[in-house]
């Protein structure tokens, strides 16, 4: 927990704001990416917002090759453009202000409450014509707790409708603080299994299942989200045992199942990260309709992104 | 609403041709034809010389009457409605070059950037001396539309008064210009009011013509469902030659007629149908209610009329469909639906429809309408709200019934229906030209042509930013009036030398004033301020503040000197000015100089009344103008490379807005465009895999509907095709913006692996219809 004791008072660590959010819970949304996460599952499509500092990220398709980059650092950790020394780099941002065409950048960036509820604040219009608000994404977004917590205190006394989007591996008393402020718990089940969830994701998934149950008594709405990916949980065992446990919460109000997409991939490159998953990942247009009849099967009000 | 229209689209196989259109689809004519052109010109300048001694407006009405007479007509046993305008568009000579010695020429003599002889005109009409005040004016209006530092289009824009044409037939309003021949008129009115009822007996026997060839077809035709219908196009036209529609093919038939005389009259300029859904229902509803016409039937001749407009090619023939009517209904009826659904089989550019929306009355059914449109990636259709532009309308001194029937002419024109002429396009100025003036003494950079500043002055002795301000506002102004004058000059020549005796015949209240169009014959007769280059003006304006005034970083001389030079050699300047804040991102750094601008032109406009009566109003839409423009406009204070396009009406500049569609729209009205007389656009990319998904396009309602509740006057939504996103792989830097949406996120595009933009990119193409 080292990182974040060295954290500025009062501020969190996030990596993007994204506005006109339309897939992060009810209406047009702006989704705040907390940067820190404690899973570490391998189809993450934001993997800038894993690591709990401020990282640099290298843009090859914008680079010239010019060379400043090199010449600006410091530290000497860059040997040449888009070769970076990732144990020598401080992240002081010297080679990103010295690249011109922005094919550097620091992604996480310490924000007060305040500069985010500003920035939230100009969107209101859509949120009250959609039915949308803010959600609090990531990374682990409980993790930040102190700040998620003022943050969201901030929205309710602007009227801003609320989401927090986790995945859900922290004790629930995470969760009893965030309860009274948040309209809506987005919460993934990336796998029944938690052997497969072990192997995937870092973690057991039997705190997740046991918050989730948890959750169900309390007076707040659950969206779930479940990524579908080839070779990982795209079976009809794991989707027949999810549609199951879910069928079991009283409040959650939709399922959502995603299908694998490779827009992250490029992000791993530009962090110098690999990527491990391979081979047939999105799952067939047949699975997807199987999965999302097993759901209404159950009893719950289901979509499928494809 | 209980439309038939929704049941049609029950099926969700969204509409379908019958075999005549399709055949009429593949067969379609060939309507550029030379000859016409020729026959045409000859028979106007013969005309002219047997009749020296008439009036201008009856020479015209003269040469009229004997090119109709003689003209092609096209008429194919497989038609569904008859007629075919022939293109002139391009090959237009006579009569538009009377007086001047004819030449015999395939080009067309007004072209955009070339108002050479409307200036000569002007000087003629005026007596301008060389070296006189006004023939500087005009000099310098034409050598600034050569080098688009103005564009200019002349005439047309304008809507024939529909409602009352089908209604009453041009019988009824012949006896109606007789009986005004009774009036106290001058000589020279009644003498206007002659050649407008020449010109219409004309189009009546030329209308005779499509009846008698129709008859002679249908007697050789073996077919017995093929004579049936030329034999019902016969009498159609024999009912609509003079008298009123009957029946709702009569009134699809007759808005043609009008429509091919009209083209067969004038430079057919973005000649406009006005609110077709409107008063098109009332006949299909009586067809309806007494069971001689279904949806079917009428929806194919709906596209019949469409293939039509489309045969003319790019001419900009607009079609208002939705909105409110004088009692505040809003409108959207089994006639919208067909014209939504024929834009949708055809995916051309011709007809333009504008729709005119409600945030409050635009029910569910017609919202899925307007998506299935929208998702063939035409663009079609942009909207309008109604709620803001009926008051803007009204402002502008439009009675309130007639500004509840404003009806789109040209691009995004706004004006009153058959009683207007508002001369949309006469003057649009390139913004950022006059900054870049300001650096060069007004030499433009790309072609060393000068454009005298009202003010030189040496840039070292200006010591803040609010002194280089004033002066840019102060010039900002010098330029919009030499083009305010010299408009006004063309505009009254065009009236005088190049009368429209038949469209005036058509238009509220030319006949009662024994007026043309063009010389305050119309109810509103007002002129029109446009610019273009908001967003880079602003941009370079806020980029010139920090640069050389707050971060002193340069000074305008070295600024200048890097414009110059196009920023060679001043790559970290370059950087730094691309670096600021720009306009589109919901920062008031940038926006609040593009509402300034605004503020100059309102200043300009307002009070302002035109030599017709009428009053200004001020576009913020660009048509394509803005890409032309910018190749003849150097580099700019806010980064811009030489020669690249400027921004797109309202709307930020290429590039810059990197915070999603809710911070551009937030930008737009907090510069107050809305509500501007002549039109906006704000153009928004989408790519169509984003659209197919049904809570998205829920979200792309509820985001213009948030945009319009807040006063947002114009939105089109430009879907992405694959080129585009083709482009943004080879130049990520000039596309840094382009986000696609197209799973469950948004990414933007240049930071996604080539790999998965090839991707994007054939799933793209998949997607294309």
């Amino acid at each position: 927990m080292t990182d974040f004791d060295r954290r500025p008072a009062r501020k969190g660590l996030v990596s993007n704001i994204q506005k006109f959010s339309v897939d992060d819970g009810p209406g047009i949304r702006t989704t705040v990416f907390f940067k820190g996460c404690n899973l570490k599952c391998f189809w993450c499509h934001n993997p800038e917002c894993i690591g709990r500092d401020p990282e640099l990220q290298f843009l090859g398709n914008l680079c010239t090759a010019c060379g400043k980059c090199a010449k600006a650092c410091p530290a000497g950790a860059i040997a040449a453009p888009g070769q970076i020394d990732r144990g020598k780099c401080t992240v002081c941002g010297s080679c990103v202000g010295a690249c011109n065409p922005h094919a550097l950048k620091i992604v996480g960036e310490w924000m007060t409450a305040g500069d985010i509820l500003r920035k939230a604040e100009k969107d209101i219009p859509y949120f009250e014509e959609s039915g949308g608000g803010v959600t609090l994404s990531g990374g682990e977004a409980l993790l930040q707790t102190d700040f998620l917590l003022e943050l969201l205190i901030g929205l309710k006394e602007r009227g801003i409708h609320t989401a927090v989007d986790t995945a859900a591996c922290l004790p629930y008393e995470y969760f009893e603080k965030a309860l009274p402020y948040t309209d809506v718990f987005l919460i993934d089940i990336k796998l029944f299994s938690d052997e497969l969830h072990r192997k995937y994701t870092a973690v057991s998934n039997v705190p997740i299942l046991k918050n989730i149950r948890a959750l169900g008594q309390e007076q707040t709405k659950i969206r779930i989200r479940t990524p579908l990916i080839g070779g990982v949980n795209a079976t009809d065992g794991e989707v027949e045992n999810i549609a199951r446990f879910v069928a079991e919460i009283p409040n959650v109000e939709l399922v959502e199942l995603l299908a694998y997409h490779s827009y992250g991939e490029g992000k791993y490159e530009s962090l110098d990260l690999g990527y491990q998953l391979s081979g047939e990942l999105v799952p067939s247009a047949g699975f997807l309709q199987r999965a999302e009849s097993r759901f209404r099967a159950a009893g719950v009000n289901v979509t499928v992104q494809s | 609403m209980g439309n038939t229209a929704a049941l049609k689209q029950a099926d969700g196989k969204g509409p379908s041709i019958t075999g005549r259109i399709r055949f009429l689809l593949d067969h379609k004519p060939n309507l550029a034809d030379p000859a016409e052109i020729v026959l045409r010109d000859q028979t106007y300048r013969a005309v002219f010389e047997q009749n020296p001694a008439d009036s201008i407006p009856l020479k015209f009405a003269k040469g009229y009457e004997a090119f109709l007479a003689r003209k092609k007509i096209l008429l194919r046993e497989e038609d569904v409605l008859a007629g075919a305008a022939y293109q002139y568009y391009y090959k237009t000579t006579l009569p538009k070059a009377y007086p001047d010695a004819y030449v015999e020429t395939d080009s067309f003599p007004f072209p955009f950037n070339d108002c050479s002889i409307e200036v000569a005109q002007a000087k003629r009409f005026f007596g301008h001396e060389d070296g006189s005040a006004g023939a500087e004016t005009l000099a310098f209006f034409q050598k600034g539309v050569f080098h688009w530092l103005y564009k200019h289009m002349p005439a047309g824009h304008i809507i024939s008064d529909y409602p009352r044409l089908l209604n009453r037939g041009y019988g009824s309003l012949r006896a109606e210009a007789e009986a005004e021949l009774g009036r106290p008129h001058t000589d020279g009115e009644k003498d206007y009011i002659r050649a407008a009822l020449l010109a219409s007996r004309a189009v009546s026997g030329y209308i005779l013509r499509y009846a008698e060839e129709a008859k002679r077809l249908a007697a050789g035709t073996e077919g017995p469902h093929k004579r049936a219908h030329l034999e019902k196009i016969a009498a159609a036209a024999a009912q609509v030659s003079s008298g009123p529609a009957t029946n709702f093919f009569e009134a699809v038939q007759l808005l043609w007629f009008n429509y091919e005389a009209l083209y067969a009259e004038s430079m057919p300029n973005c000649i406009s149908a006005g609110r077709l859904d409107k008063y098109l229902q009332p006949f299909y509803g009586k067809d309806l209610a007494e069971g001689t016409i279904d949806y079917g039937e009428a929806a194919e001749t709906i596209d019949a009329l469409w293939l039509k407009f489309a045969d003319t090619q790019t001419s900009f023939q607009n079609v208002t469909i939705g909105g409110y009517d004088e009692g505040g209904h809003y409108i959207a009826n089994d006639v919208t639906y067909m014209a939504l659904q024929a834009t949708r089989k055809f995916k051309d550019e011709q007809p333009l429809i504008s729709l005119r929306y409600s945030y409050e009355d635009v029910d569910d059914g017609f919202w899925n309408e307007i998506v299935a449109t929208l998702l063939t990636g035409t663009g079609f259709p942009p909207l309008f709200n109604d709620e803001v532009n009926i008051a803007a309308k009204e402002r502008q001194g439009l009675a309130p019934g007639d500004a509840a029937n404003y009806a789109m002419v040209g691009c995004v024109e706004m004006t009153g229906s058959g009683n207007d002429y508002s001369d949309t396009e006469a003057v649009r100025l390139n913004i950022p030209l006059v900054l870049e003036f300001l650096f060069t003494g007004g030499v433009q950079r790309l072609t060393g042509e000068r454009f005298p500043l009202k003010t030189p002055r040496d840039l070292k002795e200006i010591r803040d930013f609010g002194d280089f301000y004033d002066w840019f506002r102060s010039e900002l102004k010098h330029y919009f009036l030499k083009g305010i004058e010299a408009a006004e000059a063309i505009q009254a020549m065009w009236g005088n030398y190049y009368p429209n005796p038949f469209l005036s015949f058509t238009v509220n209240d030319c006949i009662r004033k024994g007026k043309d169009v063009a010389s305050g014959g119309a109810i509103y007769n007002n002129s029109t301020l446009n610019g273009g280059g908001f967003a880079n003006a602003a941009n370079s304006l806020y980029a010139v503040r920090r640069a050389v005034f707050e971060d002193k970083i340069a000074t305008l001389a070295e600024l200048g000197d890097a414009m110059d030079k196009n920023f060679k050699g001043y790559d970290d300047l370059h950087a730094t000015l691309l670096s600021y804040p720009k306009y589109g991102n919901d920062e008031n750094d940038a926006d609040r100089f593009v509402g300034e601008i605004v503020g100059v032109m309102h200043e300009l406009a307002d009070d302002r009344v035109n030599s017709r009566g009428g009053r200004y109003g001020i576009g913020i839409y660009t048509v394509s103008d803005h890409a032309t423009m910018g190749e003849y406009t150097g580099a700019l204070p806010d980064g811009r490379l030489a020669g690249a396009s400027l921004s797109n009406g309202s709307g930020p500049s290429q590039g810059t807005d990197t915070e999603g569609p809710t911070a551009v729209i937030n930008s737009v009205l907090g510069a107050k465009v809305g509500s501007v007389g002549n039109g906006q656009v704000l153009d928004l990319k989408f790519n169509p895999s984003f659209l197919k998904r049904e809570s998205h396009q829920t979200a792309l309602r509820h985001l213009v509907n948030a945009y319009f509740r807040r006063g947002g006057g114009q939105i089109q939504f430009n879907i992405i095709g694959s080129d585009t996103l083709i482009a943004a792989q080879n130049d990520p830097v000039a596309y840094k913006d382009l986000v696609v949406r197209v799973s469950g996120f948004s990414a933007h595009f240049c930071n996604l692996t080539k790999a998965t933009q090839d991707e994007i990119i054939a799933r793209t193409e998949y997607d294309r219809f």
